[in-house]
């Protein structure tokens, strides 16, 4: 495994990356289209299609902003050209990515129309993809990233494989000097004491609890039943009866790192170590909340089979359950039902799966880049005005 | 099966369930393996356990915690026998409905 050490692509802001996307980040729905124009013109150019954009305001606002110049500032994008209908919210998404240093360029399509914007957006992304080819990659080791996990489609099958293979993997990245980020705040329920013991001082142990009990807090209130949303469907049909019992699986894939600290949704991790997030617990969102903090890499262990992707970082994906390995293998970059069958140790797949960890950030396409799975949804609070 | 391989994975000692790791059919016998120990146990399935499922290793009355793993996942809302399916007709999150 040389070191744990690969070659990835150092950023003028001392990040590193495992890729080197030239980024096409539309402002706001309506902006798509240039995007995606441009995206189908110039080779090597990534479209990051979204929803939103329009007429949020307060914290709903806050956490776009946050999302939008995280996703901007990964290490895994080489350079930036953001395009939005208006300039001013445009501006502030540029400005705030520019803090990297890394190339940004801004195109407004008010009073410009689509046609004319998509040859300006073209030509700057032709100049930006010939620059981002000459970048070249240097030697780089498992503590100069950031890697984050989350669990999914999960079926009893993680608890008692998938996840503690996940588990050893965060720990050996922790003693190694990485940074990992875990969340799905709700999916803590049962074994959110375990959570908050494990939580190194006592501020971020407080901002814990009040972070979790305003989340499960928010759910009550909808006096709705939660059976068959969180456990998902998914999780039923795959034997997980009850929150406690997904919450006991989930948590197998951190290991037994301390916990440094918690994050707000797409706040990037200010040291080393392990970080919860405050996240949802539906893949696509929290894989983009990851990635706008800095993820460069994310690990997913899944029961019933996930198939998500994303378009920012590599999603490495495994099971332990062997129909879903038999019956979805295109999207399982490994799989250990050996483990769960008894013949192959917890800690021998931990080892296949560090060593494909340090392949995929040294370039080694994952399935779900291979099958373009590219899902980016941002994370919507509330209601826009 | 191949006579010493376990179809059935429980957690610790004292859980009230295994999982089955490949579909058991009623009247089998579910050898499970607890992991904590690496003992084995022998149980007759009266009902079908689909793989990933679980299966009561102790007979529960209604209103019994069920640990799982050393935790308490939730409660029996009937008695449940042993070799029986134990699933979301029979237990109850004891966080949310």
């Amino acid at each position: 495994m040389s070191g744990y050490s690969f070659k990835g692509y150092r950023r003028p802001d001392g990040t590193v990356g495992v890729r080197n996307h030239v980024l096409l980040l539309p402002v706001d729905g309506i902006s798509n289209r240039v995007a995606e124009n441009v995206a189908h013109m110039i080779h090597g150019t990534l479209a990051l299609k979204h929803a939103y954009g329009d007429l949020q305001f307060g914290k709903d606002l806050d956490l776009f902003f946050r999302t939008m110049i995280g996703a901007g500032s990964n290490a895994n994008v080489a350079s930036v050209i953001v395009i939005g209908m208006e300039p001013v919210w445009m501006d502030r998404i540029a400005s705030g990515i520019e803090a990297t240093r890394k190339p940004v360029a801004r195109f407004t399509i008010r009073h410009v129309g689509d046609l004319a914007t998509i040859e300006k957006v073209a030509r700057k992304a032709q100049e930006f993809v010939y620059a981002a080819s000459e970048i070249k990659t240097q030697r780089a080791r498992l503590a100069d990233i950031i890697i984050s996990t989350k669990c999914s489609e999960s079926d009893t099958t993680n608890g008692l494989a998938a996840n503690p293979i996940v588990g050893t993997v965060v720990e050996h990245a922790i003693d190694m000097g990485s940074t990992v980020i875990f969340g799905e705040t709700s999916e803590l329920t049962g074994v959110e004491q375990l959570i908050a013991d494990r939580i190194e001082s006592p501020d971020e142990r407080e901002k814990f609890w009040k972070l979790y009990k305003e989340y499960v807090g928010f759910m009550a209130s909808q006096k709705a039943e939660l059976l068959g949303s969180q456990p998902s469907q998914s999780n039923i049909f795959g034997g997980l009866s009850t929150i406690e019992e997904k919450a006991l699986g989930n948590i197998a894939k951190i290991g037994r790192a301390p916990i440094k600290g918690v994050l707000d949704s797409a706040e990037s991790p200010p040291g080393k170590g392990l970080w919860f997030m405050n996240t949802p617990s539906a893949a696509a969102e929290v894989l983009t909340l990851f990635s706008a903090a800095g993820s460069v890499l994310c690990i997913v262990p899944t029961g019933q089979g996930n198939i998500i992707g994303n378009p920012l970082m590599p999603v490495i994906k495994l099971t332990a359950n062997p129909e879903t390995a038999k019956t979805m293998s295109e999207h399982f970059d490994v799989e250990f039902s050996a483990v769960l069958r008894q013949h192959t140790s917890i800690e021998q797949a931990g080892n296949e799966l560090m060593d494909l960890l340090l392949r995929v950030a040294a370039g080694r396409v994952t399935a779900s880049e291979v099958l373009n799975h590219t899902e980016f949804v941002p994370v919507k609070l509330f209601r826009s005005a | 099966m191949t006579g010493l391989d376990p179809n059935l994975l429980v957690h610790s000692k004292d859980d009230h369930a295994g999982i089955a790791i490949m579909d058991i059919k009623t009247g089998e016998k579910a050898l499970g393996l607890i992991l904590t120990d690496h003992t084995q146990i022998e149980i007759n399935a009266v009902e079908d356990i689909p793989l990933g499922h679980k299966m009561a290793v102790k007979a529960v009355a209604a209103g019994d915690k069920i640990v799982l793993n050393g935790h308490s996942i939730g409660a029996a809302t009937q008695a449940i026998k042993t070799g029986e399916h134990m699933h979301t007709h029979n237990v109850k999150s004891l966080r949310w409905s």
